[in-house]
C-alpha cells in the first residue's frame, strides 16, 4: 500500500514538473538564438543530407540531383510544396531552362507531402536554342521529402529530387547542366552569418557582407517590397542632417545604428524611441539573391533576436518639445 | 424591325428612368441631410445653453446627446446609401456627414470636463470625420466655410477648424492608431478573450484621458480576422503614451514587446499586425519621407548608404549648407508661384500687384521651408493639418487679424505635395 502511494506521488510530481515547463513553441534561448536543446538547425540538417551523392542508376540515366527546403509556413504541406518548388527551380536554373508550365499550380494540384505517394511529376520546359526556344518534357522524381522539427520551425521540410529530360533527343541539344545542389541553402548559410553577427551587434561585418557601400541594384518602393538584407537610411528627428544606416530583416524587424545606444534591433516604429525616423524613400537593395530566391529569415530567429535586447529599450517615446 | 425598335425604346426608357431616379434621390436625400444638419446646429446651441445655465440637469444633457446621435446616425445612413448607390456627386453629402460628426465631437467635448470618457468619444467622431477624406483630393470639410455660421459661447465661427482651434485642444492630446491586421490564418493559435490592452507609460498631463474602447475594438478585429477574413482594419484613439497587448496569464512575458505601440499626441500611426511564431507583432508603416525639393540640383544625386551619425552637409564642405538652404527656398518660392496660378489666388489676399505677389511667394516659401526643415514636418497629423498650421503663420505675417483663407490652405497643401 505504502509503495503504491509512493509511486502515485512520484507520478503526480513528474506530471506537475512537466506542466510547469513552458510549452515547446514558447521556448527561446536568448543566449544563442540558433541553439536549441531539442533540435538542430535546418541548415545543418540539409547540409548533412547534401553530402549524399546521386545514385548510380539515376546518374547513368542523365538525372541531376538538387535539394530544397522550407520553414516559412506553419503547415507541413505548404512547406513541402515550397521545398519541392525550390528544388525543381534549382534544377531548371542548373540546366539554364525556363518553365512553360505553372509549376506552383502543378504542385498544388497534387501536393507533395511526406506521408503520401505523390513522388513523380512531369512538366514542360523551354530549352534555349539559337532560334525559338524548344519545348521539352521534364521528369521530376522526389527521392526524399522529410518533415523535421528544427530551430527555425517545428514544421520544417527538406527534400532531395532528381530531374531529367523525358526524351534523350532533348538532352542531346540542351546546354550542359551545372551541378549546384541548392543556391537557397547557400543563401541560408550567408543569412545565418548575418543574423548571428547581428545577434552580437556586429554591424560593420553585416555591412560588409551586404556590400552596403555599393551601388543599389533596386529600390523597394515601400515596406511591402522590402526583403531580407535591404538597406535603408534613418535620420535624426532633431538634427535632420544626421543619418544612420539600417538593415531590414523581415516581419517589420530591422537593425540600425543609433545616436547614443549603438546597434539596436527594432521593429518599425521603435526607431522613434531613439529620436530616429525611417526615410521611406531611402530603401535600397545592394545584393539581389535574397529577393531572387524569395528568402525570408526564420520567424523564430527574428523573434529571438528582437526579444533578446528588448528589455534595454526605453519604455516611451522621447519628448520632442516644439511640436505645434 | 419592330421588335428591335421596341427593345431600343425599353432600354432608353430604363436609362431615362434611372437617371431621373438618381436626380430624384439626390433631390430628396441631400435636402434631408441639410435639414438634419441644421437641427444638429440648433441642438448644439441649446445644449450649450443648458450646460452653462443649468448645470444640474444631467439627464437633460443626456437627452440632447441622444437626439444629436439620432440625427448623426440618420445623416450617416443617408450618406452610406448615396455612396453605395455610386450615383451622383458625393462632395456635399460627405461634407455634411463629416460636419455632423464634428458637431457631435464638440458636444462631447463640452461635457468631457464632467466625464473624461467623453474626450475619447469625441476623438472617435473627430477621427471618423477626418477619415472620410483620406483618399480624396478635395479639402476636408473642417477647413471649408460652414453653410451657416456657428455660435460657440459668445463667438461666431465660419469654419469648424476655427472652432476646434478654439475649443478642441483636448483632441490634440490623442493620437490615431490605425491597425491593419493581416496574414492571419484560421489555424493561428491566439486566445483572444484572454488578452488585455494595457498602458505602461503616459505623460502626467495625459493621464486623465481614457482608452476604454480600444481593448474591445482590438478583440473584435482579431475575431473577425481569425474567423474568416484574413485581413481587417480598424483605428483606435489613444492618449499619448506606450501601450501593449498581453495575455492575462503571462503578464511578465517578454513577448509583450512584440505587441507594443508607441503613440505620440496629435499624430496618425499606421500599424501592421501580423502573426509571429506563437504570438503576433505590431509594427508601424513608416510614412516619413524626406523632402526632395524636386527642382534643386543638390537633391538629384543618389546617396549611397553611409550614414554614421555625421552631418553629411558638413562633410561636403563648410558653407555649403547655407547655399543649399537658399537654393531650397528659391525652389519652394517657384513652387508657390506656379501653384498660385492653379488656385483662386485673388481670394487669398490682394495679390494683383506683381511686387506683392512676389513678396508673398517668398514669405510663404520661407515659412514653409522653416517648417519642413524641423520635426514639425514629420510629426504633424497630416499634410492638411500642416498646411493649416503654415497657412495660419503666413496669414499672421502677411495680413494679421484676418481669417486664414481656405484657398491659402489649399495652396500650401499643393506646395507640400509637390516637394
Amino acid at each position: 500500500m505504502k509503495n503504491r502511494i509512493n509511486i502515485l506521488l512520484i507520478i503526480s510530481m513528474m506530471m506537475l514538473s512537466l506542466l510547469s515547463q513552458p510549452s515547446r513553441a514558447q521556448e527561446v534561448n536568448f543566449d544563442n538564438c540558433w541553439r536549441s536543446q531539442r533540435y538542430a538547425t535546418l541548415l545543418d540538417t540539409v547540409q548533412k543530407a547534401m553530402n549524399k551523392p546521386i545514385e548510380d542508376t539515376y546518374k547513368q540515366h542523365d538525372f541531376i540531383q538538387t535539394f530544397g527546403c522550407a520553414y516559412e509556413e506553419d503547415d507541413i504541406e505548404e512547406n513541402s510544396i515550397r521545398a519541392v518548388y525550390r528544388a525543381i527551380i534549382q534544377s531548371i536554373r542548373n540546366r539554364k531552362l525556363s518553365l512553360r508550365d505553372d509549376l506552383d499550380s502543378v504542385l498544388r494540384s497534387r501536393p507533395p507531402r511526406p506521408d503520401n505517394l505523390a513522388r513523380d511529376y512531369s512538366i514542360y520546359v523551354n530549352i534555349p536554342t539559337d532560334a525559338a526556344p524548344r519545348p521539352a518534357r521534364y521528369e521530376i522524381k522526389i527521392l526524399n521529402l522529410e518533415a523535421v522539427p528544427t530551430v527555425e520551425s517545428e514544421k520544417a521540410v527538406w527534400t532531395r529530387i532528381v530531374t531529367r529530360y523525358a526524351y534523350k533527343e532533348d538532352f542531346n541539344v540542351a546546354p550542359i547542366a551545372a551541378i549546384t545542389p541548392s543556391e537557397f541553402v547557400k543563401v541560408m548559410e550567408e543569412s545565418q552569418v548575418i543574423l548571428r553577427a547581428l545577434e552580437r551587434k556586429k554591424f560593420a561585418k553585416v555591412r560588409k557582407i551586404l556590400a552596403m557601400e555599393n551601388v543599389s541594384l533596386d529600390y523597394p518602393k515601400s515596406i511591402a517590397d522590402l526583403m531580407f538584407g535591404d538597406s535603408m537610411i534613418l535620420f535624426d528627428e532633431v538634427e535632420l542632417e544626421k543619418t544612420y544606416p539600417g538593415i531590414y530583416l523581415g516581419k517589420g524587424i530591422f537593425a540600425c545604428e543609433t545616436p547614443t545606444n549603438g546597434v539596436v534591433i527594432c521593429k518599425f516604429g521603435e526607431e522613434r524611441l531613439y529620436h530616429l525616423r525611417v526615410d521611406n524613400s531611402s530603401f535600397r537593395r545592394t545584393v539581389p539573391h535574397y529577393a531572387e530566391l524569395n528568402y525570408q529569415a526564420p520567424e523564430s530567429i527574428l523573434q529571438c533576436i528582437f526579444l533578446k535586447f528588448c528589455h534595454e529599450k526605453p519604455r516611451s517615446l522621447p519628448i520632442l518639445g516644439t511640436i505645434k | 424591325m419592330n421588335m428591335r425598335f421596341l427593345w431600343l425604346m425599353v432600354i432608353l426608357f430604363l436609362l431615362v428612368t434611372s437617371c431621373g431616379w438618381t436626380q430624384h434621390l439626390d433631390r430628396i436625400l441631400v435636402p434631408q441631410m441639410e435639414r438634419y444638419e441644421s437641427d444638429i446646429q440648433s441642438t448644439y446651441r441649446e445644449y450649450q445653453k443648458i450646460y452653462y445655465e443649468k448645470k444640474s440637469s444631467l439627464a437633460e444633457l443626456r437627452a440632447f446627446e441622444n437626439v444629436i446621435s439620432i440625427y448623426v446616425s440618420q445623416i450617416l445612413e443617408v450618406y452610406e446609401t448615396l455612396s453605395l448607390s455610386g450615383l451622383g456627386e458625393l462632395e456635399i453629402p460627405r461634407d455634411i456627414a463629416a460636419r455632423a460628426l464634428v458637431y457631435r465631437a464638440l458636444i462631447f467635448l463640452e461635457k468631457a470636463p464632467l466625464n473624461p470618457e467623453y474626450y475619447e468619444k469625441a476623438c472617435y467622431d473627430y477621427y471618423n470625420a477626418l477619415a472620410m477624406f483620406d483618399n480624396i483630393e478635395s479639402i476636408p470639410a473642417i477647413f471649408k466655410r460652414l453653410p451657416e455660421p456657428i455660435l460657440v459661447g459668445a463667438n461666431e465661427f465660419n469654419r469648424l477648424i476655427d472652432v476646434i482651434d478654439h475649443k478642441g485642444s483636448d483632441l490634440y492630446a490623442f493620437g490615431k492608431v490605425r491597425l491593419n491586421l493581416r496574414n492571419f490564418k484560421i489555424t493561428t493559435n491566439l486566445d483572444i478573450d484572454n488578452m488585455e490592452f494595457v498602458r505602461i507609460e503616459c505623460p502626467p498631463d495625459k493621464k486623465k484621458y481614457t482608452y476604454y474602447a480600444a481593448e474591445q475594438l482590438i478583440k473584435d478585429n482579431f475575431k473577425k480576422v481569425l474567423s474568416d477574413e484574413g485581413q481587417s482594419t480598424t483605428f483606435l484613439a489613444l492618449p499619448e503614451g506606450s501601450y501593449f497587448i498581453r495575455p492575462k496569464s503571462q503578464s511578465a512575458s517578454r513577448h509583450i514587446y512584440l505587441s507594443a505601440i508607441y503613440v505620440r499626441s496629435n499624430q496618425q500611426h499606421n500599424y501592421f499586425v501580423e502573426p509571429l511564431v506563437d504570438w503576433f507583432i505590431m509594427y508601424e508603416d513608416p510614412s516619413t519621407r524626406k523632402p526632395k525639393y524636386a527642382k534643386t540640383a543638390s537633391s538629384d544625386s543618389e546617396n549611397p548608404i553611409k550614414g554614421n551619425g555625421k552631418d553629411e552637409n558638413k562633410s561636403a564642405g563648410g558653407s555649403s549648407k547655407k547655399g543649399k538652404s537658399i537654393e531650397k527656398v528659391l525652389a519652394l518660392s517657384q513652387l508657390v508661384n506656379s501653384n498660385l496660378e492653379r488656385v483662386d489666388s485673388n481670394s487669398i489676399f490682394n495679390l494683383k500687384d506683381p511686387w506683392i505677389r512676389n513678396r508673398f511667394a517668398t514669405t510663404a516659401a520661407e515659412i514653409i521651408y522653416a517648417h519642413v526643415e524641423t520635426i514639425n514636418y514629420y510629426n504633424c497629423w497630416s499634410r492638411w493639418m500642416l498646411a493649416w498650421i503654415i497657412a495660419k503663420e503666413i496669414t499672421n505675417k502677411f495680413s494679421p487679424e484676418s481669417i486664414v483663407p481656405t484657398e491659402l490652405i489649399k495652396l500650401v497643401h499643393e506646395v507640400l505635395k509637390g516637394i
